[in-house]
């Protein structure tokens, strides 16, 4: 059974229809052969009972009149039939009557004579046993016996006739088999043969031929159909791969290029963070400077309100006048050096106004220079734009550079010092915030700065000086930080050092330069109310507003302040402004006086003080309701002046840093 | 039983037995060798039924078939086998007659050899009454007798004139015509 189902589906085929043929062949002729022999035998049957009728018939009345030779005679005509080879006729009382043998036959038979009517079957002959009767009596037996012989050798060679026409039959249907089944196999073995070609070279463009309209050619044509789809399949993932690879290609480099970038930004980010990490450094030490520099200041402002008072009262002639002055220029000094570690503390904005700053910087440079044999070049654009500083603060920060620079080369030497206008545009190494931009760049040809201490250099107290205190650089970086600008670094030993900073360009124009009103005390009349905490400022501030006419009266805190304020008010005696400090440590600060105040009086004219220079309402005072700001410690001619244009409803003059170390 | 009784009785039973053999042989000897004449009263039997009278004949149903036997009977109790059988119904009858004056009676007549002498006569008065006429008398079928019995080899055997059997209306098989020895009427005399 194996065998066969891997046979070939031609073999197969042809098996099949062989088999089939052979079968109904077979079955066909074997049915005919028996029933051949059925038939044949019947009809043989039927012809020795017919013939053993007619003889016994016509024997009865032999029989009943006893001439056995007439019986005979009867007998006899048994010749014609030449398969019959013994009869014979019994009486009644089974007697032999009459006999009858084939001529050939040489035996005689003695059968047993059966009662009935009867068929035997013997090996090659039947024997046939019929009553005589006459009217319905039987009178004696009739015995035939026929040779089968000539029957079977009639059906043997009718079987054997059946058999040649089976072979013949079968021959011509295994021609015939073999040539149809043609129609069947060769489509399935094109087909089949397609298939193990594609297999076996991968090659879809193959296509198995269509011989018919039958299933074979349905399949057939669903498998070209099927073979197109894959092979358009296998171009279009061809093509995809292809672009793919080049998709890869170019996500990689993309990625590569990010990278890249993201190094950049990483390495940037470094810078920022350290950056930050300064500036909080500088954050928390300037918390504590400003704390210490708040007590600080204020008892300078005594100090500088006393000696500038007695200054005045002082004639120009005496001695007492230049001592009187030469403490006045240190205690100014302390006022600087108080305000440079101002610069750390919290809340340090500085004043800025537009300006244009040529002039600023030639000055500085000039003035820090002067008495030194370091020479300086300048390059300064007249189109250099405007920028929004405070005067004083970038006057420190240029002065502060010029000096380092003329340290760093003692023995002589050159500072450049250049200008230029600068678009900065996303991706600057340095500069975040995209924008117009001026760049001030400082160079010496000095001794430079050690690779170590490149970082450290804006730390501030970190010096390298004998004598410096270390402020210097940081106070610079402080400035430019509130300035939302930049400063970068670079040098080398030996060759020198230069300094660049980005300032943010402003798009107004620079307003016009302050005049600086020299040693005069403005004198005004009117009814000031002074609130500070500080009981030493009171006084000394109190001297300088009588000392110019004023009428003065003192507060400690914002509640009492505000008090008096409504008090006076109400006892139709208003004060004519109020001077309110900043600043009240345990109660009632400025802002909120302020606040209170122009809620019982808007139009009040308020001055506000402050020892802290950068705080932002001394910056902005005009917002909070102020109408002038005087930074602590203050000079006479300062706080005179302000509160003179305060009365009379002019803008307040400003007072920034003064030009001193 | 007394001893005495059971002899007789064994006595009794073995004569019975001898007498019933005796007989027994008897009638079996009988058997075997069946006199002439009942063999010709069986052929004479069965001739009827070889032999088809017109129907006109055979229709009276209810009136017996007779067989008369005309002269010397030589046959004594041999027909006594054949009595209470039937021929087409009817029942048979064997009448012995003297004279043939009334022939309607008889379907076949058997001619004894005692009346030889007066057999034209008798043929004459049986014509064309469809009478079967039988005797066993040499030279009775060449005179118009239909069937005549001879004996040849201690065998019955019988002549059949079929002249006769055709002038007498009567149809006679084949068959038997087949064992019998054909005679015409005397054409040469």
């Amino acid at each position: 059974m194996l065998i066969f189902r891997n046979l070939s589906i031609k073999h197969k085929l042809t098996f099949i229809l062989l088999l089939t043929a052979a079968v109904a062949v077979l079955v066909t002729n074997l049915s005919l052969l028996l029933y051949e022999k059925n038939t044949t035998q019947q009809r043989r049957i039927n012809n020795l009972m017919v013939q053993a009728k007619i003889i016994g018939s016509n024997s009865t009345a032999a029989l009943i009149f006893n001439d056995p030779r007439a019986a005979e005679e009867i007998l006899s005509a048994l010749k014609a039939a030449p398969e019959i080879t013994h009869a014979a006729i019994y009486t009644s009382n089974n007697s032999i009557f009459a006999g009858y043998r084939r001529p050939d036959i040489k035996t005689a038979l003695s059968p047993d004579l059966s009662p009935e009517e009867n068929l035997h079957f013997g090996s090659d002959h039947v024997d046939f046993f019929h009553n005589i009767t006459l009217d319905g009596k039987k009178i004696g037996t009739l015995f035939i016996r026929a040779e089968l012989k000539e029957f079977y050798s009639h059906l043997r060679a009718y079987a054997f006739t059946s058999f040649l026409i089976m072979c013949a039959a079968l021959l011509l249907s295994l021609l015939l088999s073999s040539k149809l089944q043609k129609t069947i196999t060769k489509p399935v073995t094109a087909l089949s043969e397609v298939m193990r070609r594609i297999s076996r070279d991968k090659d879809y463009s193959v296509r198995a031929k269509v011989y018919n309209r039958d299933e074979m050619g349905y399949l057939s044509e669903g498998f070209n159909e099927m073979l197109s789809q894959i092979y358009d399949r296998n171009t279009e993932l061809e093509m995809h791969r292809l672009h793919f690879e080049d998709l890869v290609a170019k996500r990689t480099t993309e990625l590569q290029e990010t990278n890249k970038r993201l190094q950049q930004e990483l390495v940037i980010r470094k810078k920022m963070e350290e950056e930050v990490l300064r500036t909080q450094k500088l954050e928390s030490i300037g918390l504590l400077a400003g704390g210490i520099a708040h007590d600080f200041n204020n008892l300078l402002t005594v100090i500088i309100g006393n000696i500038s008072l007695a200054k005045t009262l002082a004639s120009d002639r005496e001695t007492i006048h230049m001592v009187l002055k030469d403490a006045e220029s240190a205690s100014l000094m302390a006022k600087d050096l108080t305000r440079q570690l101002l610069t750390f503390s919290k809340g340090g904005a500085p004043l800025k106004k537009p300006a244009s700053i040529a002039g600023l910087i030639k000055e500085s440079v000039r003035f820090a220079l002067s008495g030194s044999n370091v020479t300086y070049e300048l390059d300064i654009p007249d189109d250099l734009w405007s920028v929004e500083v405070d005067e004083g603060q970038l006057n420190q920060v240029i002065h502060n550079l010029i000096i380092n620079a003329d340290q760093a080369m003692p023995d002589g030497g050159a500072i450049k010092v250049k200008c230029e206008n600068m678009q900065i545009s996303y991706g600057h190494p340095v500069i975040k915030k995209e924008g117009k931009y001026i760049k001030i760049t400082i160079r010496d040809s000095g001794m430079g700065i050690p690779k170590e201490y490149i970082t450290k250099i804006f730390d501030p107290y970190f010096t390298t000086k004998q004598k410096g205190r270390g402020l210097g650089l940081a106070s610079v970086y402080s400035i430019i930080n509130n300035h939302d600008g930049h400063i970068t670094v670079e040098s080398e030993i030996g060759i020198g050092t230069e300094f660049n900073i980005y300032l943010p360009a402003s798009g107004l124009p620079a307003a016009a330069t302050e005049e600086k009103s020299e040693g005069k005390t403005t004198r005004g009349k009117g009814r000031i109310l002074l609130m500070d905490d500080e009981e030493m400022v009171r006084i000394i501030a109190g001297k300088m507003l009588e000392y110019a006419g004023y009428e003065v009266e003192f507060a400690k805190d914002g509640d009492e302040a505000i008090n008096m304020y409504k008090k006076a008010m109400s006892v139709q005696k208003p004060f004519d402004a109020i001077i309110i400090d900043l600043t009240i440590p345990g109660g009632m600060g400025g802002r909120e006086t302020i606040k209170t105040l122009m809620e019982i009086d808007p139009d009040i004219k308020a001055v506000v003080s402050s020892g802290y220079s950068n705080d932002s309402v001394l910056a902005n005072f005009k917002e909070y309701g102020f109408k002038g700001a005087v930074s602590k410690p203050y000079l006479v001619r300062e706080l005179t002046a302000v509160l003179h244009s305060v009365l009379n409803g002019e803008s307040p003059p400003v007072f920034t840093e003064e030009k001193r170390l | 039983m007394t001893k005495y009784n059971r002899s007789i009785l064994k006595l009794f039973y073995s004569w019975i037995s001898l007498i019933s053999i005796c007989g027994a042989s008897f009638t079996y000897a009988q058997d075997q060798k069946p006199g002439e004449y009942q063999v010709k009263a069986a052929f004479i039997y069965h001739f009827m039924k070889f032999v088809e009278w017109p129907d006109k004949i055979v229709s009276h149903n209810s009136s017996p078939f007779n067989i008369c036997i005309l002269g010397e009977d030589p046959f004594g109790n041999s027909f006594n086998l054949l009595r209470g059988e039937t021929v087409n119904d009817s029942n048979l009858m064997v009448k012995r007659i003297k004279t043939i004056q009334n022939p309607d009676e008889c379907k076949i007549v058997f001619i004894g050899r005692s009346e030889a002498e007066r057999l034209p006569h008798i043929l004459k008065v049986l014509k064309g009454l469809n009478v079967l006429t039988i005797g066993d008398t040499v030279g009775f079928a060449r005179q118009g007798v239909i069937i005549n019995f001879y004996m040849e080899e201690n065998k019955v055997r019988f002549k059949i004139n079929i002249d006769a059997a055709k002038r007498s209306g009567l149809k006679i098989s084949s068959k038997l015509l087949n064992l019998a020895t054909i005679v015409h009427d005397t054409q040469s005399r």
